[in-house]
């Protein structure tokens, strides 16, 4: 059993726990100015939007990206059904892969 | 889905955010499995393995976390590097807790930070914002159920079928549709502030892309600041254009 191993993620482990548990486990969650009231309201937005841009264009072909982007989002304001959206993005992306 | 409006119970909830979160499973599965296999093929036991993905939880940290052992980073390094990976969590912690109940007891408040991933706040977050939830803790963690379920047992399965898995696994763009159809539904249920937030999305979208090579992950982090930095910075223009006459 490798000691340093499990010490390394021990310690890992802890500080992640730790970054989770600040807020969630707390009884009274620290009570924030308003100006911190206003800025969460943007945080899913924020943490969303960097997220897929991160995930669609980063080290990912550029066209078969963006085309499938935009089918999704297409089917999306269309069908406003989730797993088709993903099934018909995913499908694009095939496509588009193929294609270029 | 029950209509959570309506009086919705415990168990309820705990249905309703399961189903809201097994989607995700469709583009969890190939990480998993390369994690599984990736801990493999750095010399990792089985149960050294599954100790990490129980005890960090963090798929992308987990990932790094392997990369760094195998180049020898000595342990405190690496463990400073994937806290600092993981950082973006304390900002989902402050956000998630606003639509949450009070936690019973402090072991009730633990089991439900254990549980926070990209994944169980995207979809929970998506759907709080779109209605007020009764027993909203059940529902997030009715969300995180899948997400863990199919991270433990993909990189169990990835640890046995590693060698016999593809070079490029597919469904790579998987997870980024998910989020996508998450995103689209946060755009949708913005009742208030909805330009500034449009705004706010687009910076932190382009702010992603430019600063995706920032070491430690510190990209993420310093996107999503940028974008509510100015989602706040638009919605004091806002309000100002609004009180002119």
């Amino acid at each position: 059993m490798n000691l340093n191993y499990f010490l390394a993620v021990g310690l890992a482990a802890l500080g992640t726990f730790l970054l989770r548990a600040i807020f969630l486990a707390a009884q009274e969650p620290p009570s924030a100015p308003k100006v911190l009231e206003v800025a969460m309201d943007f945080v899913p937005i924020a943490v969303l939007s960097a997220l897929v841009f991160q995930e669609f264009f980063v080290d990912k072909p550029l066209l078969p990206s963006l085309g499938s982007a935009l089918v999704a989002l297409v089917l999306a304001l269309t069908l406003g059904k989730d797993i088709l959206t993903i099934a018909g993005g995913l499908l694009a992306y095939f496509i588009f892969t193929g294609l270029i | 889905m029950p209509d959570p409006s309506d009086s919705v119970t415990p168990r309820e909830s705990f249905l309703a955010g399961f189903l809201a979160g097994c989607p995700i499973l469709v583009g969890l599965l190939p990480f998993g499995l390369i994690y599984g296999a990736s801990a493999r093929a750095v010399g990792l036991s089985f149960f050294e393995t599954v100790s990490m993905s129980l005890t960090i939880f963090a798929g992308s940290a987990q990932l790094i976390f392997l990369n760094l052992w195998e180049d020898g980073v000595n342990i405190f390094a690496l463990a400073l590097t994937i806290v600092t990976v993981n950082l973006r969590l304390l900002i989902y912690g402050s956000s998630l807790v606003t639509h949450l109940d009070k936690p019973q007891n402090l072991f009730w408040g633990l089991v439900r930070a254990y549980f926070l991933t990209d994944e169980s706040y995207s979809i929970s977050m998506a759907n709080f914002l779109r209605k007020k939830w009764q027993n909203a803790t059940f529902f997030y963690l009715g969300t995180a159920l899948p997400t863990w379920l199919g991270w433990q047992c993909m990189g169990i399965m990835g640890y046995f079928l590693g060698t016999f898995l593809p070079e490029t696994v597919p469904l790579e763009m998987a997870i980024p549709m998910v989020f996508l159809t998450l995103l689209i539904s946060v755009v949708r249920a913005s009742a208030s502030r909805r330009a500034p937030k449009l705004i706010a999305g687009i910076a932190a979208g382009f702010a992603a892309i430019f600063l995706a090579k920032l070491p430690l992950g510190l990209g993420l982090i310093a996107a999503i600041t940028i974008g509510v930095t100015v989602g706040v910075v638009a919605t004091g223009i806002f309000s100002r254009i609004e009180k002119v006459p």
